[in-house]
């Protein structure tokens, strides 16, 4: 008998449940979506009702060195699949342009990404510059970002000592990383 | 007690089933309704005059281009004295409006209650398998669709005429040529059959809503016409496209172009732009920026459907957002989500692609319009011709808005194109456009399209003559960047001079003459002209037949005719009488074309004169593999913006070559020219080695995979992969005229930027080609596999990836917006009245 009341109560709450989210507006799982007629190669990942588009600036701090060029290596994690939808450039200057991304890296969420300045040394920036920002849709905004800085160079190609970090952006309000104590940003 | 416990929790258990399932039922009717709201713009489908009053004049209105209206059956008794006499039923039909009614039975088939002009027949379906039916080609076929086996039809089985009342088989009613509608046979029809008294209705209904989905937002069409002093027979009309700016770049053989086209919100709310739009279908679009203000971000080339969900959730959402899409090999779609009033938002599309070389000029084409196409019925994943605002009308899955011939568009394009020929330049000729040409030393040139002539309504078509007969066989090689010990090349294949001196012996030539609605007017007299060039070229001993097609297919006599004078007098006749008019049943003008038997003393020339507007590209490519056998096949795209996707497919596939006939073209020379290249034997059976001294190298992954045969002034572009070192040339054998040739093409190393980038973007495209062509005639999932992989790895847009952008730092307020389609002109020379669908 007490098994069967086991059952049933069981039985309740799983009823229960999809009840509960139907009423409150809530979930514990993504809801499905219609399926696509190109579905057949590549399972897509059902989209979350929660789904956040956040943003993330990247910067490069040469000091005094001008920068002229750089590449790094950007991915972020949450607790479900964040993916990238677009690469954006940086501040108004040498690397104002949206820059290349490696086609091989994006298709496992990693964004490898560099540019290049022919412009003379005194035209080149130096301090903390934004090179570019990532957008990505995450099932948070706070999503865990990795960032390394693979290289920088000066005007004569030579590489120069500098740093890389990554602030989130979410819709004109920015978060600076000094707000986030989760260690995850990386220099080199 | 603990039994009544237990007891109470199944009940509750079974109530709360109970409610979540009425939840459920509510939510998706609180779903529907809010999608019926969003849908309130779309216009219901036309309901015609009542049959019983003037049927006849009704089929006036229906177009040619698709069923007009979507028709059901239903079923009623009878009147006594059935005939003309027989009265309507009292009570309308549920949903609907009567339009025709029938009897019908076995032996009699249907009879005309209404003497409207309407006929109802059973036909098989279309979408069976072709093993049902008889392969056989006839030469008339007014229902457009072969018998069906009849012997595989179990005896109980009821028979319309010669058709068996299986599941699948439709009924078709039309008036006196044209097909209305089809519509599945409903499970009563047998019952219909056997009973004397049942009568068949065909009824009028609006169309199905579509299905309920959230995430597919409201649409409606949003315009505001603007006053027009000068021009007051033409309104004006407000598009969200404002302006298309093309910068391209030649180098050689290979080009390099950067589309940008302006969105603008004119609007007073937030709109959702969408835009189908046309590019070169060996154009390899690798790379995509959306600006906002002075804000640029690259897309992300994604797999399609994953990339259509990240833009449906950030439209949702209130973020900008763009997305591309192919539907065909040359049509794209462009939306833009969360354009606020007053804004603009600038998508940047580059691609590149080889240029064709025909007799004697490299030819730089950029489309400007996707033709209206026309769809067979039973066809949902076509290309839909619509009338501004008529969105959903066809429906096919792709749809393209016209605007009518007293509106315009603000819409406007701005072209240049530098030039580095690589070669001396005798002349630059634009064939459509007016142009200003800058000459820049001896091998360049810089051409800008002239702001008098910036309506996009026909092809951009350069052509750069190059001085003298100095062309020879290039190959460009460039390292892998991934793997510097593997590269591409991209070879240009100019046959040898030697050709020339070969005379040809006796052909078959068959002309296939496109005689429907959309080649009304010039399109149709120019092509008459051709063929009548091309009669006038036959030699004694040639054999030859003249094949016309719209609702279906017809031919000057039963076989190939001797090419003696009163034949081609004949044959001058049949062509004089020919007009256009009906759909573009193109299967029928294939089967006609390659059906009849192979004469094995004349090898077959099939010259296919259309505009190749339509939007089963598939069937016909499937029907021309496989009724091919020896036969070469010629596409011929006539009218000022032809469907080169499918010309150039069915050339390939068909082992010739295209050729396009422009308004500005002589039709007797482009005859000519063809007659030229077909008076010699053609170089076949063409391989690729690396040089004698490469013993370290090899090619591999040469595309296309059967190359094709080279014909006199005709070059072709192989491409192809290297291993080991780059050669420093590669060896070209084939067969002409019984002997083995050879020649060496000398390998140049890529130096320019648009060089380097270009070749491998156009070996990965020419690979997406090839693997889309193998897809149409086989059914291999790999192939689908294989090609998403291919244009992931190389940036490519295909029919299964797409490019995404999402500005993800902003939010725009409120909902996503009204949905607004960008309406086009029709292409130039081209009758909105019979290629385009209203309601």
């Amino acid at each position: 008998m007490r098994f069967l009341g086991l059952v049933a109560a069981i039985a309740l709450m799983l009823a229960l449940a999809p009840l509960r989210r139907e009423l409150c507006g809530t979930s514990s799982r993504p809801h499905a979506q219609v399926g696509t007629r190109y579905a057949t190669t590549t399972r897509v990942q059902p989209a979350s009702m929660r789904a956040r588009f956040v943003a993330v600036d990247i910067f490069i701090d040469s000091g005094q060195s001008p920068l002229a060029a750089y590449q790094v290596d950007f991915s972020a994690t949450d607790d479900g699949p964040v993916k990238v939808v677009g690469v954006e450039g940086g501040d108004v200057g040498p690397f104002h342009a949206a820059p290349y991304y490696d086609e091989r890296a994006i298709q496992s969420e990693r964004v490898i990404i560099g540019a290049l300045s022919t412009l003379p040394p005194d035209q080149l920036p130096r301090g903390s510059v934004r090179v570019a920002r990532i957008h990505l849709m995450s099932s948070s905004a706070t999503p865990t970002c990795t960032l390394t800085l693979t290289t920088a160079a000066g005007a004569d190609a030579e590489r120069i000592a500098a740093t890389a970090l990554w602030t989130l952006v979410q819709e004109d309000t920015i978060m600076r990383d000094s707000a986030h104590d989760n260690g995850t940003i990386e220099r080199k | 007690m603990k039994t009544r416990q237990i007891v109470i929790l199944c009940s509750l258990a079974l109530l709360a089933c109970g409610a979540t399932w009425f939840a459920a039922c509510a939510g998706n009717a609180r779903s529907s309704q809010r999608v019926a709201i969003g849908l309130g713009g779309m216009a219901n489908a036309p309901v015609p005059a009542s049959p019983s009053t003037t049927p006849s004049n009704s089929t006036t209105t229906y177009n040619d281009y698709s069923r007009s209206y979507d028709l059901d059956l239903g079923k009623g008794l009878a009147a006594a004295g059935q005939g003309a006499a027989s009265t309507p039923p009292s009570s309308k039909p549920e949903g609907g409006v009567l339009w025709s009614k029938f009897g019908i039975d076995q032996e009699k088939g249907s009879t005309d209650y209404n003497n409207d002009g309407l006929t109802l027949d059973l036909e098989p379906n279309l979408n069976q398998p072709s093993a049902a039916f008889d392969p056989a080609p006839r030469p008339v076929n007014p229902t457009n669709t072969p018998a069906p086996t009849t012997t595989t039809t179990p005896p109980s089985v009821p028979m319309l005429g010669d058709i068996p009342l299986l599941t699948g088989n439709r009924f078709v009613a039309r008036d006196s040529r044209r097909v209305i509608s089809t519509t599945p046979a409903p499970s009563w029809a047998k019952d219909a059959l056997s009973a004397a008294n049942t009568e068949v209705w065909i009824i009028t209904k609006p169309p199905a809503p579509p299905a309920p989905d959230d995430d597919t937002p409201g649409t409606g069409t949003l315009y505001t016409t603007l006053p027009v002093e000068l021009d007051p027979q033409q309104k004006q009309v407000a598009v969200p496209l404002e302006h298309t700016d093309v910068k391209a770049s030649i180098v050689g053989h290979l080009s390099g172009v950067e589309v940008t086209q302006t969105f603008h919100n004119p609007y007073s709310s937030k709109i959702e732009a969408v835009y189908a739009f046309p590019l070169p279908e060996n154009a390899a679009v690798s790379e995509f920026v959306m600006t906002i203000g002075d804000r640029h971000i690259r897309g992300i080339i994604r797999d399609r459907a994953e990339a259509e969900q990240i833009y449906t959730e950030a439209r949702n959402q209130g973020y900008v957002a763009s997305l591309l899409t192919q539907e065909r090999a040359n049509i794209f779609t462009q939306k833009v989500a969360n354009i606020e009033p007053g804004k603009s938002i600038d998508v940047a599309v580059t691609y590149f692609g080889p240029l064709t070389y025909s007799d004697g000029a490299f030819e730089f084409v950029f489309p400007m319009v996707v033709g209206p196409r026309f769809n067979p019925p039973g066809t949902s994943d076509g290309v839909g011709a619509v009338g501004r605002g008529n969105a959903g009308a066809s429906g096919q899955s792709t749809e393209v808005q016209y605007l009518r011939p007293n509106e315009r568009s603000g819409h406007d394009i701005s072209l240049t194109v530098d030039i580095d020929a690589g070669l001396p330049i005798a002349r630059v000729e634009s064939v459509n456009h007016a142009v200003e040409t800058r000459l820049q030393g001896v091998t360049g040139a810089h051409v800008t399209l002239s702001r008098n002539d910036s309506v996009p309504n026909k092809d951009f078509v350069l052509r750069v003559h190059v001085a003298g007969d100095r062309l020879q066989s290039a190959l460009l090689t460039q390292a892998d960047e991934r793997d510097p010990t593997t590269g591409y090349f991209n070879l240009l294949l100019v046959p040898p001079a030697s050709l020339k001196s070969v005379p040809r012996g006796p052909v078959e030539m068959v002309f296939v003459l496109d005689c429907s609605g959309s080649m009304n007017g010039r399109p149709i007299e120019q092509a008459k002209e051709a063929i009548e060039r091309g009669l006038a070229r036959m030699q004694p001993g040639d054999t030859f037949q003249l094949i016309n097609f719209s609702n279906n297919a017809s031919q000057l006599g039963a076989r190939t005719l001797d090419a003696s004078p009163q034949n081609i007098r004949a044959a001058r006749e049949y062509l004089a009488r020919l007009q256009s008019e009906g759909g573009t049943y193109m299967v029928e003008g294939i089967k006609a074309a390659l059906g009849f038997p192979s004469d094995d003393l004349r090898p077959r020339y099939v010259a296919f004169l259309t505009d190749g507007f339509i939007g089963n590209e598939d069937d016909v490519l499937r029907n021309l593999y496989a009724g091919l056998g020896a036969s070469r096949v010629f596409s011929f795209g006539v009218g000022s913006g032809p469907n080169r996707a499918l010309m150039d497919s069915m050339a390939r596939m068909g082992r010739g070559a295209a050729a396009y006939l422009s308004f500005n073209d002589s039709s007797g020379e482009v005859m000519d020219q063809y007659f030229d290249r077909i008076s010699h034997p053609a170089m076949t059976h063409v391989t690729i080695q690396t040089g004698t001294s490469e013993g370290e190298s090899s090619v591999c992954d040469v595309f296309p995979c059967r190359i094709p045969d080279v014909f006199v002034g005709r070059p072709v572009v192989v491409v192809g992969r290297y291993k080991g070192s780059a050669p420093t040339s590669l060896t070209v054998k084939g067969r002409c005229g019984g002997q083995e040739v050879s020649m060496i093409a000398q390998a140049v190393r890529a130096e320019t930027a648009l060089a380097r980038k270009a070749i491998p973007k156009v070996w990965a495209r020419a690979k997406l080609t090839e693997l889309a062509e193998a897809a149409v005639v086989s059914d291999r999932p790999v192939l689908a596999a294989e090609t998403r992989q291919t244009a992931l790895d190389y940036s490519l847009m295909s029919a299964f990836t797409a490019f995404v952008a999402v500005d993800s730092s902003q939010r725009t307020a409120g909902t996503f917006g009204t949905t607004v389609n960008v309406p086009v002109p029709v292409p130039e020379g081209t009758r909105y009245g019979t290629t385009v669908q209203e309601k």
